[in-house]
Protein backbone atom coordinates (compact mmCIF):
# COMPACT_ATOMS: atom_id res chain seq x y z
CA UNK A 1 0.00 0.00 0.00
CA UNK A 2 2.77 2.22 1.21
CA UNK A 3 4.68 1.41 -2.05
CA UNK A 4 1.95 2.09 -4.45
CA UNK A 5 1.38 5.66 -2.24
CA UNK A 6 4.75 6.33 -3.10
CA UNK A 7 4.40 5.43 -6.93
CA UNK A 8 1.19 7.79 -6.74
CA UNK A 9 2.24 10.44 -5.37
CA UNK A 10 5.51 10.75 -7.87
CA UNK A 11 2.86 10.55 -10.53
CA UNK A 12 0.76 13.00 -8.90
CA UNK A 13 3.46 15.50 -8.41
CA UNK A 14 4.37 14.95 -12.46
CA UNK A 15 0.95 16.02 -13.24
CA UNK A 16 -0.89 12.82 -13.29
CA UNK A 17 -4.43 13.84 -12.34
CA UNK A 18 -5.86 10.34 -11.83
CA UNK A 19 -3.09 9.62 -9.85
CA UNK A 20 -4.04 11.88 -7.06
CA UNK A 21 -7.86 11.03 -7.96
CA UNK A 22 -6.77 7.72 -6.51
CA UNK A 23 -4.74 8.69 -3.65
CA UNK A 24 -7.57 10.95 -2.24
CA UNK A 25 -9.82 8.07 -2.72
CA UNK A 26 -7.76 5.78 -1.21
CA UNK A 27 -7.40 8.08 2.31
CA UNK A 28 -10.41 10.44 1.84
CA UNK A 29 -12.05 8.12 4.60
CA UNK A 30 -9.51 8.13 6.83
CA UNK A 31 -8.88 11.63 6.50
CA UNK A 32 -12.64 12.45 7.12
CA UNK A 33 -12.71 10.51 10.05
CA UNK A 34 -10.09 11.89 11.55
CA UNK A 35 -12.21 15.18 10.97
CA UNK A 36 -15.25 13.91 12.20
CA UNK A 37 -13.53 12.84 15.10
CA UNK A 38 -11.84 15.59 16.32
CA UNK A 39 -14.22 19.02 14.83
CA UNK A 40 -17.09 16.79 16.89
CA UNK A 41 -19.33 17.69 14.32
CA UNK A 42 -20.58 16.88 10.83
CA UNK A 43 -20.10 20.22 9.41
CA UNK A 44 -17.29 21.40 10.72
CA UNK A 45 -15.39 18.14 9.98
CA UNK A 46 -16.79 18.52 6.39
CA UNK A 47 -15.17 21.93 6.25
CA UNK A 48 -12.02 20.72 7.73
CA UNK A 49 -12.04 17.35 5.53
CA UNK A 50 -12.27 20.02 2.47
CA UNK A 51 -9.77 22.17 3.71
CA UNK A 52 -7.23 19.19 4.63
CA UNK A 53 -7.74 18.16 0.55
CA UNK A 54 -6.71 21.32 -0.12
CA UNK A 55 -3.72 21.68 1.67
CA UNK A 56 -2.71 18.42 0.64
CA UNK A 57 -2.62 19.73 -2.83
CA UNK A 58 -1.16 22.92 -2.31
CA UNK A 59 1.40 20.73 -0.14
CA UNK A 60 2.06 17.63 -2.70
CA UNK A 61 4.71 19.50 -4.56
CA UNK A 62 6.92 20.01 -1.20
CA UNK A 63 6.23 16.78 -0.19
CA UNK A 64 9.16 14.82 0.01
CA UNK A 65 8.45 11.26 0.85
CA UNK A 66 9.88 11.21 4.41
CA UNK A 67 6.88 10.28 5.92
CA UNK A 68 4.27 7.66 4.83
CA UNK A 69 1.74 10.06 2.24
CA UNK A 70 -1.09 8.33 5.08
CA UNK A 71 1.54 9.91 7.86
CA UNK A 72 1.60 13.01 5.97
CA UNK A 73 -2.20 13.44 5.13
CA UNK A 74 -3.33 12.87 8.58
CA UNK A 75 -1.01 15.63 9.39
CA UNK A 76 -2.56 17.65 7.42
CA UNK A 77 -6.17 16.60 8.08
CA UNK A 78 -5.29 17.10 11.85
CA UNK A 79 -4.00 20.70 11.63
CA UNK A 80 -7.18 21.36 9.63
CA UNK A 81 -9.44 20.27 12.23
CA UNK A 82 -7.42 22.12 15.12
CA UNK A 83 -8.15 25.24 12.84
CA UNK A 84 -11.83 24.06 12.60
CA UNK A 85 -11.98 23.64 16.21
CA UNK A 86 -9.96 27.10 16.82
CA UNK A 87 -12.09 29.25 14.37
CA UNK A 88 -15.53 27.42 15.62
CA UNK A 89 -14.09 28.88 19.29
CA UNK A 90 -15.71 32.33 17.45
CA UNK A 91 -18.98 31.34 16.69
CA UNK A 92 -21.70 30.03 18.64
CA UNK A 93 -22.04 26.46 19.50
CA UNK A 94 -25.01 25.37 17.04
CA UNK A 95 -27.17 23.09 19.20
CA UNK A 96 -27.94 19.57 18.24
CA UNK A 97 -31.30 20.08 16.59
CA UNK A 98 -29.69 22.79 14.44
CA UNK A 99 -26.76 20.96 13.94
CA UNK A 100 -28.75 18.37 12.30
CA UNK A 101 -31.13 20.55 10.55
CA UNK A 102 -33.89 19.15 12.66
CA UNK A 103 -33.09 15.59 10.99
CA UNK A 104 -33.07 13.51 13.96
CA UNK A 105 -37.11 15.24 14.60
CA UNK A 106 -38.51 14.07 11.37
CA UNK A 107 -36.49 10.56 11.31
CA UNK A 108 -37.42 9.15 14.67
CA UNK A 109 -40.03 7.31 13.87
CA UNK A 110 -38.94 5.42 10.74
CA UNK A 111 -35.51 4.45 11.11
CA UNK A 112 -34.18 1.25 11.18
CA UNK A 113 -33.46 -0.24 14.85
CA UNK A 114 -29.73 -1.74 14.06
CA UNK A 115 -29.68 1.39 12.55
CA UNK A 116 -30.69 3.34 15.30
CA UNK A 117 -28.24 1.58 17.55
CA UNK A 118 -25.37 2.45 15.38
CA UNK A 119 -26.17 6.08 15.43
CA UNK A 120 -26.69 5.87 19.03
CA UNK A 121 -23.11 3.99 19.54
CA UNK A 122 -21.18 6.57 16.99
CA UNK A 123 -23.07 9.31 18.92
CA UNK A 124 -22.14 7.98 22.41
CA UNK A 125 -18.62 7.66 21.07
CA UNK A 126 -18.72 11.05 19.73
CA UNK A 127 -20.28 12.68 22.64
CA UNK A 128 -17.73 10.88 25.10
CA UNK A 129 -14.72 12.67 22.91
CA UNK A 130 -16.09 15.62 22.69
CA UNK A 131 -15.86 15.43 26.37
CA UNK A 132 -12.52 15.40 26.40
CA UNK A 133 -10.21 18.69 26.01
CA UNK A 134 -8.61 19.48 22.43
CA UNK A 135 -5.16 18.43 23.78
CA UNK A 136 -6.59 14.59 24.75
CA UNK A 137 -8.65 14.16 22.37
CA UNK A 138 -6.22 14.68 19.11
CA UNK A 139 -3.60 12.34 20.38
CA UNK A 140 -6.10 9.66 21.48
CA UNK A 141 -7.63 10.06 17.79
CA UNK A 142 -4.59 10.09 15.76
CA UNK A 143 -3.41 6.79 18.03
CA UNK A 144 -7.10 5.23 17.30
CA UNK A 145 -8.26 6.50 14.50
CA UNK A 146 -5.42 7.05 12.31
CA UNK A 147 -2.98 4.13 14.03
CA UNK A 148 -0.61 6.61 13.99
CA UNK A 149 2.20 5.35 16.00
CA UNK A 150 3.97 7.97 18.93
CA UNK A 151 6.55 9.23 17.20
CA UNK A 152 4.08 9.79 13.95
CA UNK A 153 1.65 11.60 16.56
CA UNK A 154 4.03 13.40 18.64
CA UNK A 155 5.74 15.05 14.91
CA UNK A 156 2.40 15.78 14.18
CA UNK A 157 1.41 17.50 16.96
CA UNK A 158 4.68 18.82 17.73
CA UNK A 159 4.53 17.62 21.48
CA UNK A 160 7.33 15.34 23.00
CA UNK A 161 6.28 11.71 22.65
CA UNK A 162 6.80 11.07 26.43
CA UNK A 163 3.55 13.54 26.20
CA UNK A 164 1.89 11.79 23.63
CA UNK A 165 2.06 8.39 25.84
CA UNK A 166 0.66 10.49 28.85
CA UNK A 167 -2.56 12.02 26.78
CA UNK A 168 -3.24 9.20 25.05
CA UNK A 169 -3.68 7.72 28.30
CA UNK A 170 -4.93 10.44 30.21
CA UNK A 171 -7.72 10.68 27.39
CA UNK A 172 -8.46 6.61 27.44
CA UNK A 173 -9.25 6.91 30.97
CA UNK A 174 -11.37 9.89 30.65
CA UNK A 175 -13.19 8.48 28.00
CA UNK A 176 -13.69 5.06 29.52
CA UNK A 177 -15.45 6.99 32.47
CA UNK A 178 -17.40 9.08 30.25
CA UNK A 179 -18.22 6.01 28.49
CA UNK A 180 -19.12 3.55 31.52
CA UNK A 181 -21.08 6.91 32.96
CA UNK A 182 -22.96 7.11 29.78
CA UNK A 183 -23.92 3.29 29.60
CA UNK A 184 -25.37 3.58 32.74
CA UNK A 185 -28.40 6.44 31.81
CA UNK A 186 -29.12 4.95 28.78
CA UNK A 187 -29.72 1.47 29.35
CA UNK A 188 -32.14 2.73 32.27
CA UNK A 189 -33.56 4.67 29.45
CA UNK A 190 -34.00 1.73 27.08
CA UNK A 191 -35.77 -0.03 29.75
CA UNK A 192 -38.07 2.67 30.37
CA UNK A 193 -38.78 2.72 26.53
CA UNK A 194 -39.28 -0.92 25.97
CA UNK A 195 -42.07 -1.05 28.57
CA UNK B 1 -2.64 -7.59 46.25
CA UNK B 2 0.41 -5.05 45.02
CA UNK B 3 -1.01 -1.60 45.14
CA UNK B 4 -1.27 -0.20 41.46
CA UNK B 5 1.64 1.76 40.08
CA UNK B 6 1.41 5.54 39.81
CA UNK B 7 1.28 5.67 36.53
CA UNK B 8 -1.01 2.21 35.97
CA UNK B 9 -3.25 4.40 33.32
CA UNK B 10 -0.28 5.16 31.21
CA UNK B 11 1.12 1.65 31.86
CA UNK B 12 -1.79 0.00 31.03
CA UNK B 13 -2.14 2.53 27.50
CA UNK B 14 1.47 1.77 26.17
CA UNK B 15 0.73 -1.94 26.87
CA UNK B 16 -2.72 -2.01 24.50
CA UNK B 17 -0.61 0.06 21.87
CA UNK B 18 2.29 -2.12 22.20
CA UNK B 19 4.87 0.10 23.17
CA UNK B 20 5.11 -0.91 26.68
CA UNK B 21 9.02 -1.95 27.61
CA UNK B 22 9.37 -5.54 28.50
CA UNK B 23 9.52 -4.62 32.25
CA UNK B 24 5.98 -2.77 31.82
CA UNK B 25 4.56 -5.22 30.02
CA UNK B 26 5.61 -7.87 33.20
CA UNK B 27 3.82 -5.49 35.99
CA UNK B 28 0.87 -5.20 33.86
CA UNK B 29 0.38 -9.24 33.00
CA UNK B 30 0.93 -9.84 36.35
CA UNK B 31 -1.66 -7.66 37.64
CA UNK B 32 -5.51 -8.74 37.03
CA UNK B 33 -6.65 -5.05 37.93
CA UNK B 34 -4.51 -3.79 35.65
CA UNK B 35 -5.66 -6.33 33.01
CA UNK B 36 -9.10 -5.83 33.70
CA UNK B 37 -8.26 -2.38 32.52
CA UNK B 38 -6.69 -3.58 29.55
CA UNK B 39 -10.05 -4.76 28.35
CA UNK B 40 -11.43 -1.51 29.12
CA UNK B 41 -8.86 0.69 26.57
CA UNK B 42 -9.30 -2.23 24.25
CA UNK B 43 -12.94 -1.47 24.46
CA UNK B 44 -12.77 2.37 23.85
CA UNK B 45 -10.15 1.59 21.25
CA UNK B 46 -12.40 -0.28 19.55
CA UNK B 47 -15.52 2.16 19.74
CA UNK B 48 -12.89 5.08 18.71
CA UNK B 49 -11.61 2.41 15.10
CA UNK B 50 -15.75 2.29 14.58
CA UNK B 51 -15.42 3.36 10.64
CA UNK B 52 -17.21 6.73 9.90
CA UNK B 53 -18.35 6.99 6.59
CA UNK B 54 -18.53 10.25 5.08
CA UNK B 55 -21.65 11.11 3.31
CA UNK B 56 -20.66 9.67 -0.30
CA UNK B 57 -22.24 13.01 -2.72
CA UNK B 58 -19.70 15.01 0.22
CA UNK B 59 -16.87 12.60 -1.06
CA UNK B 60 -16.86 13.29 -4.46
CA UNK B 61 -17.32 17.10 -4.05
CA UNK B 62 -14.52 17.33 -1.89
CA UNK B 63 -12.39 15.31 -4.24
CA UNK B 64 -13.37 17.19 -7.38
CA UNK B 65 -12.75 20.55 -5.84
CA UNK B 66 -9.25 19.27 -4.54
CA UNK B 67 -8.85 18.36 -8.26
CA UNK B 68 -9.84 21.37 -9.62
CA UNK B 69 -7.50 23.21 -7.63
CA UNK B 70 -4.80 20.38 -8.88
CA UNK B 71 -5.50 21.16 -12.46
CA UNK B 72 -5.60 25.06 -11.74
CA UNK B 73 -2.48 24.39 -10.07
CA UNK B 74 -1.19 23.06 -13.08
CA UNK B 75 -1.90 24.69 -15.57
CA UNK B 76 -0.88 27.74 -14.20
CA UNK B 77 2.23 26.37 -13.64
CA UNK B 78 2.27 25.57 -17.47
CA UNK B 79 0.98 29.06 -18.30
CA UNK B 80 4.09 30.40 -16.46
CA UNK B 81 6.46 28.36 -18.78
CA UNK B 82 4.90 28.27 -21.46
CA UNK B 83 4.96 32.31 -21.57
CA UNK B 84 8.40 32.36 -20.73
CA UNK B 85 9.23 30.00 -23.35
CA UNK B 86 7.29 32.04 -25.96
CA UNK B 87 8.95 35.02 -24.33
CA UNK B 88 12.47 33.73 -24.62
CA UNK B 89 11.75 33.19 -28.31
CA UNK B 90 10.16 36.31 -29.47
CA UNK B 91 9.06 38.98 -27.54
CA UNK B 92 7.01 40.09 -30.17
CA UNK B 93 4.59 36.93 -30.04
CA UNK B 94 1.77 37.70 -27.97
CA UNK B 95 1.86 34.84 -25.21
CA UNK B 96 -0.90 32.41 -25.28
CA UNK B 97 -1.84 32.52 -21.65
CA UNK B 98 -2.68 36.46 -21.89
CA UNK B 99 -5.05 36.61 -25.17
CA UNK B 100 -7.02 33.64 -23.57
CA UNK B 101 -8.08 35.46 -20.53
CA UNK B 102 -10.91 37.96 -20.67
CA UNK B 103 -9.80 41.43 -19.88
CA UNK B 104 -12.35 43.29 -17.98
CA UNK B 105 -15.14 41.29 -15.70
CA UNK B 106 -18.50 43.19 -14.97
CA UNK B 107 -18.86 42.89 -11.28
CA UNK B 108 -21.44 39.92 -11.57
CA UNK B 109 -19.20 37.94 -12.82
CA UNK B 110 -16.68 38.73 -10.80
CA UNK B 111 -18.24 37.91 -7.82
CA UNK B 112 -18.77 34.39 -9.95
CA UNK B 113 -14.71 33.78 -10.14
CA UNK B 114 -13.80 31.13 -8.26
CA UNK B 115 -11.43 32.11 -5.74
CA UNK B 116 -7.64 32.01 -6.70
CA UNK B 117 -4.65 32.13 -4.72
CA UNK B 118 -2.53 34.82 -5.01
CA UNK B 119 1.27 33.14 -4.38
CA UNK B 120 4.26 34.71 -2.86
CA UNK B 121 6.08 34.00 -6.14
CA UNK B 122 3.34 36.33 -8.39
CA UNK B 123 4.09 38.93 -5.90
CA UNK B 124 7.62 38.93 -6.02
CA UNK B 125 7.87 38.77 -9.52
CA UNK B 126 6.09 41.58 -9.92
CA UNK B 127 9.24 43.48 -7.35
CA UNK B 128 11.50 42.32 -9.38
CA UNK B 129 11.00 44.34 -12.38
CA UNK B 130 11.94 47.61 -10.42
CA UNK B 131 15.26 46.47 -10.33
CA UNK B 132 16.00 45.91 -13.37
CA UNK B 133 14.57 48.88 -14.27
CA UNK B 134 16.94 50.83 -12.80
CA UNK B 135 19.47 48.95 -14.80
CA UNK B 136 17.59 50.22 -17.98
CA UNK B 137 17.67 53.29 -17.15
CA UNK B 138 21.00 53.84 -16.16
CA UNK B 139 22.00 51.82 -19.79
CA UNK B 140 19.85 55.01 -20.82
CA UNK B 141 21.66 57.53 -19.12
CA UNK B 142 25.01 55.70 -20.39
CA UNK B 143 24.15 56.18 -23.78
CA UNK B 144 23.08 59.84 -23.46
CA UNK B 145 26.28 60.24 -22.16
CA UNK B 146 27.99 57.93 -24.97
CA UNK B 147 25.76 59.94 -27.77
CA UNK B 148 27.19 63.60 -26.12
CA UNK B 149 30.72 61.87 -26.17
CA UNK B 150 30.43 60.60 -29.79
CA UNK B 151 28.97 63.87 -31.34
CA UNK B 152 30.93 66.28 -29.60
CA UNK B 153 34.21 64.81 -29.36
CA UNK B 154 34.67 62.28 -32.42
CA UNK B 155 33.31 64.35 -35.29
CA UNK B 156 32.76 62.75 -38.62
CA UNK B 157 30.21 61.04 -40.49
CA UNK B 158 30.07 57.57 -39.38
CA UNK B 159 30.07 59.56 -36.06
CA UNK B 160 27.08 61.57 -37.22
CA UNK B 161 24.92 58.60 -37.90
CA UNK B 162 26.45 57.44 -34.88
CA UNK B 163 25.15 60.14 -32.65
CA UNK B 164 21.71 60.42 -34.19
CA UNK B 165 20.70 57.09 -34.00
CA UNK B 166 22.06 56.73 -30.61
CA UNK B 167 20.13 60.04 -29.84
CA UNK B 168 17.11 59.01 -31.35
CA UNK B 169 17.34 55.83 -29.09
CA UNK B 170 18.29 57.70 -25.75
CA UNK B 171 15.45 60.16 -26.65
CA UNK B 172 13.15 56.73 -26.94
CA UNK B 173 14.52 55.14 -24.09
CA UNK B 174 14.18 58.60 -21.84
CA UNK B 175 10.43 59.37 -23.34
CA UNK B 176 10.00 55.62 -21.89
CA UNK B 177 11.53 55.90 -18.82
CA UNK B 178 9.57 58.88 -18.20
CA UNK B 179 6.25 57.93 -18.77
CA UNK B 180 3.98 56.76 -15.61
CA UNK B 181 6.02 58.67 -13.16
CA UNK B 182 9.55 57.45 -13.64
CA UNK B 183 8.30 53.72 -14.29
CA UNK B 184 10.12 52.57 -17.33
CA UNK B 185 6.74 50.78 -19.15
CA UNK B 186 7.92 48.81 -21.84
CA UNK B 187 5.23 47.83 -23.50
CA UNK B 188 4.04 51.41 -23.86
CA UNK B 189 4.10 51.56 -27.72
CA UNK B 190 7.30 53.84 -27.24
CA UNK B 191 8.92 51.77 -24.90
CA UNK B 192 8.16 49.26 -27.41
CA UNK B 193 10.08 50.87 -30.11
CA UNK B 194 13.31 51.07 -28.13
CA UNK B 195 12.96 47.66 -26.78
CA UNK B 196 12.74 46.22 -30.04
CA UNK B 197 15.22 48.62 -31.64
CA UNK B 198 17.21 47.00 -29.25
CA UNK B 199 16.93 43.90 -30.05
CA UNK B 200 16.78 44.47 -33.98
CA UNK B 201 19.67 46.65 -35.07
CA UNK B 202 22.38 44.99 -33.06
CA UNK B 203 24.59 46.98 -35.90
CA UNK B 204 24.04 50.22 -34.75
CA UNK B 205 27.12 50.43 -32.05
CA UNK B 206 25.27 52.59 -29.74
CA UNK B 207 22.16 50.47 -29.89
CA UNK B 208 25.06 47.38 -29.23
CA UNK B 209 26.05 49.25 -25.91
CA UNK B 210 22.75 49.34 -24.78
CA UNK B 211 21.62 45.71 -25.76
CA UNK B 212 25.32 44.76 -24.04
CA UNK B 213 24.30 47.58 -20.94
CA UNK B 214 21.31 46.46 -19.94
CA UNK B 215 19.92 42.43 -19.75
CA UNK B 216 18.78 40.84 -22.50
CA UNK B 217 15.24 40.62 -23.56
CA UNK B 218 14.21 37.65 -22.53
CA UNK B 219 11.34 36.32 -20.17
CA UNK B 220 12.53 38.59 -17.60
CA UNK B 221 12.04 41.68 -20.33
CA UNK B 222 8.95 40.45 -20.67
CA UNK B 223 7.70 39.79 -17.63
CA UNK B 224 9.06 43.37 -16.62
CA UNK B 225 7.26 44.86 -19.32
CA UNK B 226 3.44 43.11 -17.81
CA UNK B 227 4.36 43.61 -14.87
CA UNK B 228 5.12 47.48 -14.64
CA UNK B 229 1.76 47.54 -16.60
CA UNK B 230 -0.33 46.01 -14.07
CA UNK B 231 1.23 47.78 -11.21
CA UNK B 232 1.16 51.46 -12.42
CA UNK B 233 -1.78 52.49 -13.73
CA UNK B 234 -1.61 56.52 -13.73
CA UNK B 235 -1.52 57.79 -17.37
CA UNK B 236 -2.02 54.92 -19.47
CA UNK B 237 -4.06 54.82 -22.13
CA UNK B 238 -6.71 52.31 -23.06
CA UNK B 239 -4.82 49.70 -24.66
CA UNK B 240 -2.64 49.36 -21.44
CA UNK B 241 -5.37 49.57 -19.03
CA UNK B 242 -6.50 46.23 -21.10
CA UNK B 243 -3.54 44.85 -20.33
CA UNK B 244 -3.12 46.22 -17.47
CA UNK B 245 -6.30 43.56 -16.91
CA UNK B 246 -5.08 41.07 -18.84
CA UNK B 247 -2.21 40.99 -16.45
CA UNK B 248 -3.67 40.91 -13.60
CA UNK B 249 -5.95 37.91 -14.77
CA UNK B 250 -2.98 35.88 -15.49
CA UNK B 251 -2.34 36.36 -11.93
CA UNK B 252 -5.37 34.78 -10.80
CA UNK B 253 -6.14 32.25 -13.58
CA UNK B 254 -9.91 32.20 -14.51
CA UNK B 255 -10.22 28.77 -14.46
CA UNK B 256 -8.91 27.92 -10.91
CA UNK B 257 -11.41 26.63 -9.26
CA UNK B 258 -12.69 27.58 -5.68
CA UNK B 259 -10.53 27.09 -2.91
CA UNK B 260 -13.95 27.89 -0.26
CA UNK B 261 -16.01 25.07 -1.52
CA UNK B 262 -16.04 24.14 2.40
CA UNK B 263 -16.83 27.86 3.29
CA UNK B 264 -13.30 28.45 4.61
CA UNK B 265 -11.55 31.44 3.18
CA UNK B 266 -9.16 31.34 0.57
CA UNK B 267 -5.76 31.38 1.61
CA UNK B 268 -3.62 34.09 0.56
CA UNK B 269 0.18 33.97 -0.19
CA UNK B 270 0.04 30.00 0.82
CA UNK B 271 3.06 29.08 -0.54
CA UNK B 272 4.43 29.71 2.80
CA UNK B 273 3.99 31.42 5.95
CA UNK B 274 5.81 34.86 7.45
CA UNK B 275 7.83 35.31 10.58
CA UNK B 276 6.14 38.42 11.35
CA UNK B 277 3.41 40.44 10.68
CA UNK B 278 5.88 43.13 8.91
CA UNK B 279 6.91 40.94 6.26
CA UNK B 280 3.88 39.95 5.59
CA UNK B 281 2.38 43.42 5.28
CA UNK B 282 5.35 43.81 2.99
CA UNK B 283 3.32 41.39 1.18
CA UNK B 284 0.45 42.45 0.83
CA UNK B 285 1.52 45.89 -0.61
CA UNK B 286 2.42 44.22 -4.06
CA UNK B 287 -1.16 43.38 -4.43
CA UNK B 288 -3.25 45.63 -6.28
CA UNK B 289 -6.69 46.95 -5.70
CA UNK B 290 -8.01 44.49 -8.57
CA UNK B 291 -6.75 41.52 -6.81
CA UNK B 292 -8.07 42.96 -3.14
CA UNK B 293 -11.18 43.02 -4.69
CA UNK B 294 -11.28 39.45 -6.68
CA UNK B 295 -10.10 37.87 -3.24
CA UNK B 296 -12.78 39.73 -1.16
CA UNK B 297 -14.97 38.65 -3.62
CA UNK B 298 -14.23 35.08 -3.33
CA UNK B 299 -16.11 35.03 0.38
CA UNK B 300 -19.27 36.69 -0.62
CA UNK B 301 -22.63 35.18 -0.79
CA UNK B 302 -23.54 35.88 2.59
CA UNK B 303 -20.56 34.42 4.48
CA UNK B 304 -18.67 36.18 6.52
CA UNK B 305 -16.26 33.71 7.90
CA UNK B 306 -13.89 34.86 10.34
CA UNK B 307 -13.89 37.73 12.19
CA UNK B 308 -16.11 40.15 10.41
CA UNK B 309 -19.01 40.11 12.61
CA UNK B 310 -17.31 40.03 16.14
CA UNK B 311 -14.66 42.61 15.65
CA UNK B 312 -16.21 46.31 15.75
CA UNK B 313 -13.84 47.77 12.68
CA UNK B 314 -14.81 45.04 10.06
CA UNK B 315 -18.47 44.88 11.50
CA UNK B 316 -19.47 48.60 10.00
CA UNK B 317 -18.23 47.12 6.93
CA UNK B 318 -21.45 45.63 4.42
CA UNK B 319 -18.96 43.93 2.21
CA UNK B 320 -16.70 41.13 2.95
CA UNK B 321 -13.28 42.39 3.85
CA UNK B 322 -11.61 39.10 4.70
CA UNK B 323 -9.29 38.65 1.83
CA UNK B 324 -8.03 35.32 3.00
CA UNK B 325 -5.64 33.53 5.42
CA UNK B 326 -1.98 32.82 6.04
CA UNK B 327 0.39 32.40 9.06
CA UNK B 328 2.40 34.73 10.90
CA UNK B 329 5.15 32.75 12.79
CA UNK B 330 3.12 29.33 12.54
CA UNK B 331 0.13 30.79 13.80
CA UNK B 332 -3.29 31.16 12.06
CA UNK B 333 -4.06 34.75 11.21
CA UNK B 334 -7.02 36.41 9.00
CA UNK B 335 -6.35 39.16 6.79
CA UNK B 336 -8.93 41.74 6.18
CA UNK B 337 -8.99 44.50 3.77
CA UNK B 338 -11.02 47.83 4.63
CA UNK B 339 -11.13 50.41 1.90
CA UNK B 340 -11.99 54.00 3.07
CA UNK B 341 -14.13 56.11 0.88
CA UNK B 342 -10.88 57.77 -0.30
CA UNK B 343 -9.96 54.62 -1.67
CA UNK B 344 -6.77 53.92 0.92
CA UNK B 345 -6.84 50.97 2.03
CA UNK B 346 -5.89 49.62 5.20
CA UNK B 347 -4.77 45.86 6.33
CA UNK B 348 -6.44 44.73 9.29
CA UNK B 349 -5.02 41.60 10.61
CA UNK B 350 -6.45 39.09 13.43
CA UNK B 351 -5.59 35.94 15.46
CA UNK B 352 -7.54 33.19 15.53
CA UNK B 353 -9.46 34.60 18.18
CA UNK B 354 -10.44 37.42 16.89
CA UNK B 355 -8.11 39.68 18.17
CA UNK B 356 -6.52 42.20 15.93
CA UNK B 357 -2.79 42.03 16.18
CA UNK B 358 -1.17 45.20 17.04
Amino acid sequence: MSADDRALVAQAQGGERAALDELLRRHYDRIFAICRRIAGNEADAADAAQEALMAIVRGLPKFDNRAAFSTWSYRVATNACLDELRRRKRRPTPSLVDEHDGWAEKHTDDIEPAFDEQIAVRDEVQAALNGLSEEFRAPVVLRDCAGLDYAEIAETLGIPPGTVRSRIARGRTKLAEIMRAGNQAPTGERQNKQS
Amino acid sequence: MNPLPPNADELVSAYVDGHAAPDEIVVVESSPELMERVEAFRSVTDLLGTPVEAPPEQKEAHIAAALGAFDAMFSADVSADVSADVSAESIEEPTAPLTAVTPVIDDQEQAKTPAAVTSLSQARARRRPRRFNIGVIAAAVAVVLFAVVAAFGFGGGGGDDLATTSADTAADTREAAADDSGDFAIEDSTGDDAMDDAVDDDSDSALSGLASAAPQPTAGADEVARADIAEDDSGMDEEAMEEDAMEVEEAAPADTPPLDAGGAAPFLLADRGFGNQELLLEELEFLTAEELDQLALKVDDGLFPGCQTEVAELAQFDSPTLIGETFIDDDLVQVHRLLDDSGEITFVITDVDCMVLP
